[in-house]
Formats: C-alpha cells, structure tokens, sequence
C-alpha cells in the first residue's frame, strides 16, 4: 500500500471491489438465493418448511374449516378424516384441522417471544457484565451455574406455579401465555449468557477494540459501535437453534397440564389430557398435531443449522 | 473451492454431525409414524374377536365343568375347598389422588379404600337389591317412630384388642354431630340430625332417641361415616378439633384421627403403606367371624389377602395401566372406547344403569337474584350437551336419581320443561337481573383429575358466553384445592361463579334421596358448604328461599310412608327447578360401563353402583 494510494482514495472514492483489491480483502459476495439452496438443500428445505407452518398459522381465520376451534360439537365425535373434517374431529367433535392450524399460532407465538425476550436478556447480561468484568461478572456468572444446574422444566414449572398468578394480561399475550414466555425464556437465558460471555471475553481484546480505547472511546460506545454488532451473527444463530427447543418446551409444559388455557388450541396441549385416552380409538389426534409439531421443529433445526455454516463456518459443530 | 464440492459428496464425507443426526431422526421419526398409523387398524379384529368368543365360551364350558365336579363332592368338603382355593391375591386398585384425611367422620376425596377395608360400619345396603347384609350389627330394630335399637355383633375387637362395645359405637355415632357443630365437615348431616342421642342401653346394644321419625336412618347407618372408632385411640391419640358444647351446657373436647392411628378401626385389613405413591393394606388375622355371612360377607373374613391402590392422577396413564392387566377396575368407560376394551382378552367389560353425575353449582353471593340463575340455566343447549357428549345416549337429571325408582316421579317430558335452551330469554334475564357484586366474567371452577370434566367444562363455558355474552374462563385444578376452594366458607362471595363437577358418565346411589343428590341443594349441606345458598346468608332472597326448603325437606324426610314421601319429594324437586335453587344437574349418559380384571371374581356389580363395592368381603381372584 502506498501514500499515492490512499491520496487517490481520498481524492475519489473506490466501489467496494476496488478497495477489495486495492487493500487486499476478499471480495464481498452477492447473497444468491439460488446459490444458497443448491449449497444447503437441507436448510432451504427448513425454510420451506418453516413458511408453509408459519404462513399456514398467520392464516388461520382463513385456511380453517370452522371459524372456532374451540368449538365442540362440529362433527360427530372421533369421526376419522374426511372430506368434511381433513384431520376427523376429537371426542368432543372439535375439528382436528381448524385446532392444528390455530395451535400453530400459539405454539410460534410463544416460541419466538420466549427466544425473543431469552437471547436478547441474556446477550445484554453477557455483554455488560463480560465487559465490566470482576466481582459482578463473578456473580453473575455463579448465579447463571447454579440457574443451570435445575432441570429446566422443573424451573419453568416453579415459576408458573410461583408468579403466574401475579403477572398482567398483555395486548398480544394474555397471562397465561405471558407465563409460559417469561418461564420458558428463563432457561435459555443463562444458555445464552454462557455462549455470549464467552464471545464478549474473545471480542474485548481485539485489536480494533483496543484502538477505541486508544482514541478515547467511552465504555458504552465500544459495546454498542463495536462488539454488538460482531454478536449479531451468533444471535441470530443462536435465535435460530433455540425456537424449536423453546416450541417443544410449550409444548411439553401444555403436556404437563400447565400451559395454556384449558382448551385453547395448542400443539402441545392436544397432545395431552383427555386427547391421549384416545389415541388408539382416534390415532389422527395423535398423528396431526404431532406431525404439525415435529415438522416445524424440524425446519427450524435444519434451517437453524444452515444459518449456522452460511454466517459463520468456523462456528460448525461448536453449537 | 468449497463451492465447487457436490453436497451430498460433502455430506457423506462428514463426520456423524448434528444435522446429520437430525436428518436420520426426521427419517427415522417419519417411518415409525407410518408403521405405528399403519398397525393401527389391521384386520385381524375379527380373528380376535372369535378368539375371544372362543376363549370365553371355552372358560364358561371348564367353569361348567368345574361346578359339576364341585356338586359331585360332600357338600362341606367342597365347600372347604372353594372357600380355601378363592384366598390370597392382591387386589390393584387406584385414585387419581393422595386422601387429604382418613377420619370416617370428616368426610375428604379419595380415602373409602382405606376407611371401608381398615374399619367397621353396621352393615352395607344395596338399594338394587334392597337387601341390608350385616357387618357390625347382628340386627336392628325399629321399636317405635322415635326408637331405634342395635345389636352389636359379638366378639369383635378393634385392631389393639380394645373390646368393640356399645360405648364405642355410641361414641362413634355421637362424635358425627360434634364434629359437625365444631368444623361443618362434609358429613351428610341429615344422617344424624333428627337424633337426640345415641346411648349405650347395655354391652351389645345401642338405642338411638330421635327427634322425629326419619325414613332414611337405618341406609344412613350403613355409609362409611358410621364407621366405629376406637374411643380411647381417638382420645389418646386424636388431633383436638376443639370443644364441644352441649345443648346442656357441658363442655367436651373433640378428636378427630385423620391418620386412623394404630388400634382405632377393626375392619379386616390394616394400613401398611400409605404415601404419596398409594396405599396398601393387609389382612388383619384376628378379625371377627361373620356367623351367619350375609350377602357379600364370608364367615372368615375376606378372600382377598391384600389390596394396593395406586396413584394416578393421569386418566390416560390408568387406562394403560387397565388394559395392560396392572389394575382389576377402572370405572366409566367411554362407549366410543368400548371396542378398545372389549378386543383386550382380560378385560371384562359389564354394562349398568346409569347413576352419573354433572353438576354446576352457582355462588350465591352473585347470583341472588333468582333471574340471574335462570338466565345461566337458559343458557345451556341441553340437547347439544347429550348429543356432544353421550354417545351411547343421554337424559336430562333431576334433583334425585331416577336410581331410586320409588321417589322419582319426575318424567323426561316433565324435566324438559325446566331444561329449556332460549338464548334470547336468558339474555333478558341476565340483563335484567340485579347483581350484588358485579360479574363481569364468569368462571367455571372444576378439578383437572376428571378426564372428561374438563371439556364437558368448556362446553358450557362456551354456551353460556355465546347466550349472555359475557366472557367466560375455565379453571382447573388439583381435586384437593378444587375441594378446598369449593367449601371455603370464609367469605360470601366465591373466587368462582360455578362450580362444575361430576362429568356424568358413571355413578351410583347408596338409596337415599339426601345423597343422590339432594346434599347438593340443601341450605345446610352443599348449600352452606359450597354455594353460599342458606339460611343465614346476607342476601334476604337467598335466606327467605333456603328456610323454605329447609321447610320441605324435613318434612320428607320426617314422612315414613313410602307414596306420600315420594309426593312430597316430587314437590321439593319442582321447587328447586322452580326457583334455580343454588345447583342445576347437568344431563348425564344414559348409560354406564365398567371395567373389571377377568381374575377379580364375583364382583357384585350392583355393589359399584351403590357405593359398598369396597366392602364386598366375597370378592376373591382366580389367579390368586
């Protein structure tokens, strides 16, 4: 690199592959759609998975057969698939199909707001106390060993039985489901803040930290301008690999009777309850909700996977 | 470049990864479904079915065979014989969950097994059959209308050797009306208040002084609650409920055993387990000869050696546990299960009457106001509810059971009158009904252990939120809080507005009208206990209607001839109907089948209706 260089850079602005060459940085590549499914075929079936489930949930009202699905009554009961109900209808004539698709809503609504509120918590306890370091690092960081160290379904059940009552309805979240979000998130969260710390600890002595530090920049600046954003990418795979967990966990707390609303529908609660004394007279109660559950899971694992080795390859096998 | 690797080359060339075990479980988890939906239904059912009729019939042809051989032996020989062949075993039971107390006295949930296996009641009664089989009484008489004398069996001892006298069972009876004045327990206190005391006239012999004539005593006598105690065990080593005073103003402190301590009961079995798995109980060798053995009694005590009684709260955990051959009962079996559990060749599936129960019980300190409680009933698509839920069929409950055949007057026709579904009505109704405290939501309160309950839950949540337009919400909880909360007395305002149980698939009657089912209306049993509907309520309606019912319930029960009870019976039932009084008995299955273990022998099937099974000493086990 020479003087004369930078004098043209400053004189007129290199395109992004000039300066690749010019500086010696490998060129920045397109994302190609087509590129990444032929290379993670896998993964793009995830994806494919994961917008059939998701589209087939957010449209709901309008896929259903029968506008309520805690409607009972609608067709004799245990009546197998047919053309009137595709999925037959439960002991009480509920219709399997319109209960599938509506479970799909609940089960993705607390997915996603459990890992929503549980990697964005504990990425910001990693990131501050990982920074700050010492005695509330050390705290926070026994803390999180001794959260670990109870079964997580026996803390979430511990926290639905202790605050559940005391928590407020929401717009989008009624209290019951706000309980399962806040006891489901409460065990991704010190998964999380491991996972983070460790990435803030790596992050703090880099180089381009140190110069910010060198050229004065305050503590809150160099965690926002500059190890936040190198988080990103571990986020999101992090997002990504947790929903599905955070989906089973719904379901396997509407299994133990401490989910949603009795007769709300639910993937997880349909498995449970009165349903299970069913399942040899009726197997599509069995069948339906648990494919529906196990193919979303497995979208989201494959495409969690495939997220993984496209953002970041050096991190395969590692989560 | 790795761009330019082939995928699968890529992927084979791996070490085993997560996604690679993701895939093979996807796979692996894919097949197993179609191969388990494909075994679901195969064709073989018939095969089974001629197996099973083929089994049947061979068994029917050997037990043939075997009782022509039995009669061709000395009578008493044989009889030696059967008798010593039926012993042993253990009989494998299960509630959904742990007692909460096992004092006969205070009645709680899911204690019978112990209290009917470990102590004594007077004898047991089977209304199908209208027979009294005598236990700890050799017999009774009815001296005058205010005069009943026992006879106390002789020879019987309590499980520390204590002498079982008649001042122990004087004390037994006794101690009902004290612990009801001092806790207000569940006890049907009809069984003992037209009583002024119970005296022990000499060793053997008790007479009872009433008040009044009353019709239903000597049944009364043989629920578990008339249990004997130990006097000095519960005094000695009973909890002090407090101190009882005497209408004469004497003072006496009250015990109650809710542990049943050693030497308090002197029933054939003792307690050798009882922990949050289940309980056991194991014969007790010194207990007393029933000479003559009356129906479901045997001369030497019980057949059966042992009886366990697991916990299960699980519905779907219990019919597993049945069908794989590790319980000998389960009760109320769906109709839409029945091929389920008639292809299971140890399953012997036995139809009875209907007996079930539903109830929605209404909070009187919000709905005083008769409309209110119209409103809710009119809310309720009756013939919807029996077509949702009975399959087998369904009919509509009256405040007594149509068991007791000779005091329910009341036809279907007749009740369809009351059970009338206008959503219109019951809007105007609600809308123009007067509220106390104001009910912004309703919410239905039931207990999760019932399989069925909770839909059957739902589905009159949705009615009556669909008819008044009022949001509605369904809670369910453990049997225990469920009971609790539902006889919180300490307030006159619920955290519920209805509470709803019985999900009206299988019941009995023990043939007295009180108990199936008027408890659940009277202003001083489920009334006081339950639904702030009685006398001294602070709502003047609601106090004005429950001394009117008080009224007419003692008057039937006071009334000895059986026409004219059964008239003022038929009265009571209208007015309760009339006023929405407190209760509204939901349709129930027309229908009831249970399931018994092909090993557990002579059963008594009528025994499940009336709530005695528990004390059929004749029940033994052919795998014994």
């Amino acid at each position: 690199m020479s003087l004369d260089s930078s004098a043209q850079a400053t004189d007129a602005p290199l395109s992004d592959a000039a300066a690749a060459l010019e500086y010696g940085i490998p060129p920045k590549q397109r994302f190609n759609p087509f590129h990444w499914m032929r290379r993670e075929p896998l993964g793009a079936l995830g994806l494919a998975l994961i917008i059939i489930v998701s589209v087939g949930a957010a449209f709901a009202p309008f896929l259903n057969t029968f506008p309520d699905p805690r409607e009972q009554g609608l067709g004799p009961p245990l009546e197998g698939p047919s053309a009137d109900h595709w999925f037959g209808t439960d002991r009480f004539g509920k219709d399997v199909w319109t209960r599938v698709l509506h479970g799909g809503r609940i089960s993705l609504k607390i997915g996603v707001a459990t890992v929503l509120i549980g990697t964005v918590a504990g990425t910001l306890v990693a990131l501050l106390t990982a920074f700050t370091g010492g005695a509330v690092d050390f705290v926070v960081g026994r803390l999180v060993d001794v959260i670990i160290a109870i079964p997580s379904i026996l803390l979430a059940l511990v926290l639905y039985t202790s605050v559940g009552q005391d928590l407020p309805d929401l717009p989008v979240l009624p209290r019951q489901e706000f309980v399962l979000v806040i006891a489901i998130a409460s065990f991704f969260m010190p998964g999380t803040y491991r996972i983070m710390r460790g990435m803030v600890l790596e992050l703090r002595e880099q180089q381009y930290v140190e110069a910010a530090r060198v050229v004065g920049a305050a503590n809150f600046r160099i965690m926002w301008r500059h190890i936040a954003p190198n988080m990103a990418g571990l986020m999101i795979v992090i997002t990504s690999i947790s929903l599905p967990a955070a989906i089973l966990a719904e379901a396997s707390l509407s299994f133990l009777g401490v989910g949603v609303e009795a007769g709300t529908p639910s993937w997880g609660a349909d498995l449970s309850g009165t349903t299970r004394t069913y399942f040899i007279a009726g197997p599509w109660l069995a069948i339906f909700p648990g494919l529906a559950l196990a193919i979303t899971v497995f979208g989201f694992n494959v495409f969690g996977d495939s997220l993984r080795d496209t953002l970041d390859p050096r991190l395969r096998g590692r989560i | 470049m790795r761009d330019n690797e082939n995928y699968w080359n890529r992927l084979r060339s791996r070490p085993l990864s997560r996604r690679r075990f993701l895939v093979g479980s996807g796979v692996a988890a894919a097949g197993s479904a179609a191969i388990l939906a494909g075994c679901g239904d195969d064709d073989d059912d018939d095969d089974d079915g001629a197996a099973a009729a083929t089994a049947a019939a061979t068994e029917a042809a050997a037990t043939e065979a075997a009782a022509e051989a039995t009669a061709a032996a000395t009578e008493a020989a044989a009889a030696a014989d059967e008798g010593d062949a039926k012993r042993g075993g253990t009989l494998r039971l299960w509630k959904a969950q742990e007692d909460a107390g096992l004092d006969p006295g205070i009645y709680h949930l899911n204690n019978t097994e112990i209290i009917y296996s470990t102590m004594t009641q007077p004898y047991t009664y089977q209304p199908t059959k209208n027979i009294f089989a005598m236990d700890g009484m050799a017999g009774y008489e009815q001296v005058d209308p205010t005069t009943f004398v026992w006879s106390i069996r002789p020879g019987m001892k309590f499980h520390n050797g204590d002498a079982v006298d008649s001042e122990a069972v004087a004390f037994s009876f006794g101690r009902l009306t004290k612990l009801y004045d001092l806790i207000n327990p569940h006890t049907t206190r009809t069984g003992f208040v037209f009583v002024d005391d119970f005296e022990a006239t000499d060793e053997l012999t008790v007479t009872e002084h009433w008040n009044r004539p009353n019709a239903d005593a000597p049944v009364y006598r043989a629920r578990h609650y008339y249990s004997f105690v130990n006097p000095r065990v519960v005094d000695e080593q009973g909890a002090l409920e407090g101190e009882w005073t005497a209408p004469d103003g004497s003072t006496e402190d009250v015990y109650s055993v809710q542990t049943l301590p050693e030497g308090v009961g002197s029933g054939p079995y003792k307690i050798v387990r009882r922990d949050a798995t289940g309980t056991r109980t194991e014969r007790w060798p010194d207990y007393h000869k029933h000479t003559p053995a009356d129906d479901g009694f045997v001369e030497d005590g019980p057949y059966i050696d042992a009886w366990e009684t697991r916990i299960m709260p699980d519905g779907a955990a219990r019919k597993a546990a049945f069908l794989a051959g590790d319980l000998d009962v389960y009760a109320a079996i769906d109709p839409l299960e029945l091929p389920e559990f008639e292809s299971v060749d140890h399953v012997n599936v036995v139809e009875l009457p209907a007996g079930g129960t539903g109830y929605l019980g209404m909070d009187g300190g919000k709905f005083h106001d008769k409309r209110s409680r119209q409103a809710l009933q009119k809310s309720l698509d009756y013939e919807r509810i029996i077509q949702t839920l009975w399959t087998a069929g369904g009919k509509l409950a009256a405040p007594i059971s149509d068991l007791i055949a000779a005091y329910q007057k009341l036809s279907q026709e007749e009740l369809a009158s009351w059970y009338r579904w206008d959503p219109q009505e019951a809007r105007a109704l609600w809308e123009a009904a007067d509220f106390a405290v104001p009910v912004e939501k309703i919410k239905l309160f039931g207990a999760v252990e019932d399989p069925l309950l909770s839909d059957v839950t739902q589905l009159y949540a949705g009615m009556i939120q669909e008819a008044l337009g009022v949001e509605t919400e369904v809670e369910l909880v453990d049997q225990n809080t469920w009971a609790a909360r539902a006889t919180d007395v300490s307030t006159d305002v619920k955290d519920w507005e209805l509470l709803s149980y019985g999900n009206g698939s299988a019941g009995g009657t023990t043939g007295v009208p009180n108990d199936t089912h008027l408890i659940h209306f009277d202003p001083r049993g489920y009334g006081l206990n339950a639904f702030n509907h009685w006398a001294g309520s602070p709502r003047p309606e609601v106090a004005a209607d429950s001394e009117v019912l008080i009224g007419m319930l003692t008057a039937q029960e006071a009334e000895t001839d059986p026409e004219a009870r059964a008239e003022l019976l038929t009265e009571v039932q209208r007015w309760i109907l009339d006023n929405h009084y407190c209760n509204w008995r939901m349709p129930i299955s027309s229908v009831s089948y249970y399931g018994f273990n092909k090993r557990l022998q002579d059963f008594g099937q009528d025994d499940w209706l009336n709530f005695y099974d528990r004390r059929r000493e004749s029940m033994w086990l052919s795998e014994a």
